[in-house]
């Protein structure tokens, strides 16, 4: 039987190159496997040929992500692969929404992808619909239990020529998209059986949950906000020059603080945005047109407001986690309510 | 009397409203089913109330390019379920752009009036289901 | 009332000198058999064609798939209020011709649809594939008022199941099943102990290809009423819906609706199936309220303790379903939803047109928006060419050989949202 012919993405660091420091490296296509390919490759010396290896820099994906999934369906168009590798991304952030762009180029050229990553990474809720991605821990320490279980699901993968079974009997996580299957009694039966479960109490499985959504329920309005302390908060990406709490372009771990107590307005020899997912030039021209120092200081001069907090708290919103979002949001909810802030205008982008 | 207004990109529907001339009923005609989508979304929020189901008839969304929507000519404050069911219905539209062309060049005249058609009398059954005149 | 099923097993269908039926065949005088079924003056010409499970067949555009039956004892007839008169059915005994179907195939509208193929991979996907289905293919003056070829089309279907029903009236069937339906308060009173269970049963109802009868009465007009299942397999029910093809109810299957018949394998044993009430699916909002209210009502007076519902077609009756689903619940009246979904092309989309966290125990017929790939057919009965535009098809879905790629959505029954198929979706 002829091996697959298999094209494996990665990114800097395992692709060798560099760590943090090299995360703006450049697309490139090489020659053969790398890095973690070569287990790989190893493990399924019988099954496919990595042919290629695509490794390119977290950042300068993240920062250019239209320019790099046409560079990577030009590769995979030159390559040929009939089964593209990405990863395993653990829980690097721009590293599984890389992986999943890159997976979301080989859909649309009809080829499939097999992946893994941690399923708090953001790549994994936003692009599992393009991939077959395996469940991993959260770091590269986890790499050793990783490759088994890619070999595995990548075995299953050629032996039932793509046409691979449910995430339970894979194992592979849910990719969050209805398939459909064929049972053994039609529709009517199965109904009369869940509504005996149902009507007695039983326990019972539905065959279709409904969408969960996250709803919040709003606070009182503020009674009087002239008297009221307003607080600033962005997921724009708005830092001061320097980012001195290294926060990240896309897929932020962190949010950072900064004092406005003595700023009137944010200009752009101090402040800038990191935000890597919109055009920044209008942003950093004036940082106020993403976090509005400026009309909030003429608001309290006003009378409209009571006093502007003297902390705003930024983050970079694109390719976020939900987890982190929501550590972040209730981190900073804590502290703002410790400081006797009553309302925040968040901006995002 | 209770008044209306029809959003529509439907021409044949303009025409029978202009025949008719229901005094409880007014015209909103626009061009495409993105129009629709887009001027009942603006209504809903300017606290106008659904009348009519944003998916009435089978026949899928976007493969019928014509679409009408019955909204209340009164406004009030926004009904939360008219915005509810709206925004959910929408979201099956967008399921269907990936099944269809927008485009109309791709029927031919006779298809495009039975399309039409179709949205007339589902538009029509609600009309008479409505209580129009006093 | 108590209705006694008499199925004569038909094992095939040839054309003859006589309509009848000996030993599991059914003959058919195809001019006698025109003739019947063409008092109507725009109908110009009949052809008439028999589909075998198996054979290399397809049928399109196919409208309504009717069973022909006939009331041998007991009060009415065959259809009330549309073919027989308006006397009450579903009591005595009514002879079913089992494995056989009447499809009337017909263009009405541009917009074709929907497909029914005898064999290969898209026979699995339509429950019509298992009978002798009987074609019925008019020629109709051109230009007619599309409402009144719908109804044409429509009483065409009805009269020549009746037709060939009619020979089934002095054969002595292989089986005989037993249906009783007892005035609620006998029903409470047989089985204290089960459950008492009910069916709410939604009816398309929306106007031009999209209307149900009630004993002859447009749902669109009805308040949500009980009906007696029996009454059902009389044909107190007839389909006037014809889009979309997959999710269409047909007379066949309101005369042979699974819930009911899975209802009833469980009666007596692990629930007490007391009633059906049946609703329409307006398309105002204010007359889908009312009717969720009223229907939520009407079972908690008959003291439901649960209930299955189905719907019929699209998006909008999602609607009806999650409104029944909270006054249903909200009267502690537990609920399970048989339904389609539509989460698009790669099932990534939400699935329906309207949610609600009520809904907690669903029923799935499968997705509709999938691709599939239709081989040719040696034969081609209706209008070949409309296969170009099915319903869920496109421009190219038809390949010079015959070859057809359709969505799932434009096969007959495929996702019928009363449950009479096998196929579901999964989260993966």
């Amino acid at each position: 039987m002829a091996k697959l012919r298999v094209v494996h993405y990665i990114n800097q660091f395992f692709g060798q190159i560099g760590g943090e420091d090299k995360a703006d490296t450049p697309p490139m296509m090489v020659d053969g496997p790398v890095g973690p390919g070569a287990p790989l490759q190893n493990a399924l010396a019988d099954e496919i040929e990595i042919v290629k290896t695509i490794i390119c820099g977290d950042s300068y994906f993240g920062e250019n992500i239209d320019t790099v999934t046409g560079q990577i369906k030009a590769y995979l168009e030159e390559a040929k692969p009939e089964l593209l590798i990405a990863g395993p991304a653990f829980n690097a952030g721009r590293y599984g929404v890389a992986c999943g762009e890159s997976a979301g180029v080989a859909f649309e050229l009809g080829i499939p992808t097999i992946s893994g990553m941690y399923p708090e990474n953001p790549g994994y809720e936003i692009y599992r619909k393009y991939a077959y991605m395996i469940e991993t821990t959260d770091s590269a320490a986890g790499m050793k239990k990783a490759i088994p279980s890619l070999v595995k699901l990548v075995k299953s993968f050629v032996a039932k020529n793509g046409e691979l079974g449910s995430p339970a009997e894979e194992g592979y996580m849910l990719r969050g998209i209805r398939q459909n299957v064929w049972m053994e009694k039609r529709a009517s039966q199965r109904a009369v059986e869940m509504l005996i479960k149902k009507v007695n109490g039983e326990e019972f499985e539905t065959e279709c949950p409904m969408p969960v959504f996250d709803r919040v329920t709003p606070s009182a309005a503020v009674e009087d906000m002239s008297k009221a302390r307003v607080a600033l908060v962005t997921s724009g990406g708005i830092i001061p020059v320097g980012n001195p709490d290294h926060i990240e372009s896309s897929s932020a771990t962190k949010f950072g603080k900064y004092d406005i107590a003595d700023v009137d307005d944010l200009t752009s020899d101090k402040y800038y945005t990191t935000h890597g997912g919109y055009d920044p030039v209008y942003a950093n021209a004036d940082p106020d047109c993403v976090l509005p120092v400026d009309m909030m200081r003429e608001l309290e001069k006003e009378g409209k407001i009571g006093k502007l907090h003297d902390y705003f708290y930024a983050t970079v919103g694109t390719g976020t986690s939900v987890g982190n979002a929501e550590k972040f949001g209730n981190a900073i909810a804590e502290e703002m309510i410790a400081d006797g802030v009553q309302a925040v205008i968040l901006t995002s982008t | 009397m209770d008044k209306y207004v029809i959003v529509t990109n439907n021409p044949m529907r303009k025409a029978r409203i202009e025949e008719t001339q229901l005094e409880a009923v007014r015209l909103k005609f626009v061009n495409t089913l993105d129009d629709v989508i887009q001027t009942t979304r603006d209504m809903i929020h300017s606290g106008h109330r659904l009348i009519s189901h944003p998916l009435a008839g089978s026949v899928k969304p976007v493969e019928n390019p014509y679409r009408s929507i019955i909204l209340s000519e009164e406004t009030g404050p926004l009904d939360y379920e008219s915005l509810r069911i709206f925004e959910h219905a929408v979201s099956q539209v967008n399921v269907f752009k990936q099944s269809y062309e927008s485009d109309l060049t791709r029927y031919s005249q006779t298809l495009l009036t039975d399309y039409q058609l179709i949205d007339v009398s589902l538009i029509d059954s609600a009309l008479s289901r409505l209580k129009l005149k006093r | 009332m108590k209705l006694e099923l008499g199925n004569i097993n038909i094992n095939d269908v040839q054309f003859g000198e006589e309509t009848a039926v000996n030993g599991g065949l059914l003959t058919i005088n195809k001019d006698e058999f025109i003739a019947a079924i063409s008092d109507d003056p725009n109908i110009l010409s009949v052809e008439v064609d028999i589909a075998r499970p198996g054979e290399s067949v397809r049928l399109i555009p196919c409208k309504d798939v009717i069973e022909p039956r006939v009331k041998v004892d007991g009060p009415g007839g065959i259809f009330p209020g549309v073919l027989a008169d308006e006397t009450i059915v579903g009591s005595g005994r009514t002879h079913v011709l089992k494995g056989v179907a009447v499809v009337t195939v017909g263009r009405v509208l541009g917009f074709q649809e929907g497909v029914l193929d005898m064999s290969g991979p898209g026979a699995r996907y339509t429950p019509y594939s298992s009978t002798i289905n009987v074609a019925v293919n008019p020629e109709l003056t051109e230009g007619l008022e599309k409402h009144h070829h719908e109804e044409i089309l429509r009483m065409m279907g009805l009269k020549a199941a009746v037709y060939l029903g009619e020979v089934g009236r002095d054969v002595e069937p292989d089986e005989i099943v037993t249906y009783d339906h007892k005035p609620l308060i006998d029903a409470v009173n047989e089985y204290p102990d089960l459950p008492r269970v009910g069916y709410v049963y939604l009816l398309q109802s929306q106007g031009l290809l999209h209307d149900t009868w009630v004993y002859g009465v447009d749902a669109k007009n009805i308040l949500p009423t009980l009906i007696s299942p029996t009454e059902v397999m009389d044909g107190a029910l007839v389909s006037g819906n014809c889009v979309a093809a997959s999710d269409k109810v047909s007379t066949f299957i309101h005369q042979n609706n699974p819930i009911i018949e899975d209802l009833y394998r469980e009666h007596g044993k692990s629930v007490n199936f007391v009633g059906v009430i049946i609703a329409n699916e307006n398309v105002v909002l204010a007359d889908k309220i009312r009717s969720s209210n009223y229907t939520a009502e009407l079972a908690a007076r008959m003291g439901w303790q649960g209930a299955i519902i189905s719907e019929e077609g699209y998006g909008n009756p999602d609607t009806d379903l999650m409104m029944h689903c909270d006054k249903l619940e909200g009267k502690g009246i537990k609920l399970v939803i048989v339904t389609d979904e539509y989460p698009g092309r790669d099932g990534a989309s939400q699935s329906f047109a309207d949610v609600t966290d009520n809904a907690d125990a669903l029923v799935s017929v499968g997705n509709g928006n999938p691709l599939v790939t239709l081989p040719p057919m040696e034969k081609v009965i209706g209008h070949a060419e409309s296969m170009n535009t099915i319903v869920g098809g496109f421009d190219g879905a038809l390949k010079e050989d015959g070859t057809m790629i359709t969505e799932i959505q434009g096969i007959m029954g495929a996702t019928s949202g009363v449950g009479i198929t096998r196929m579901s979706a999964r989260a993966y």
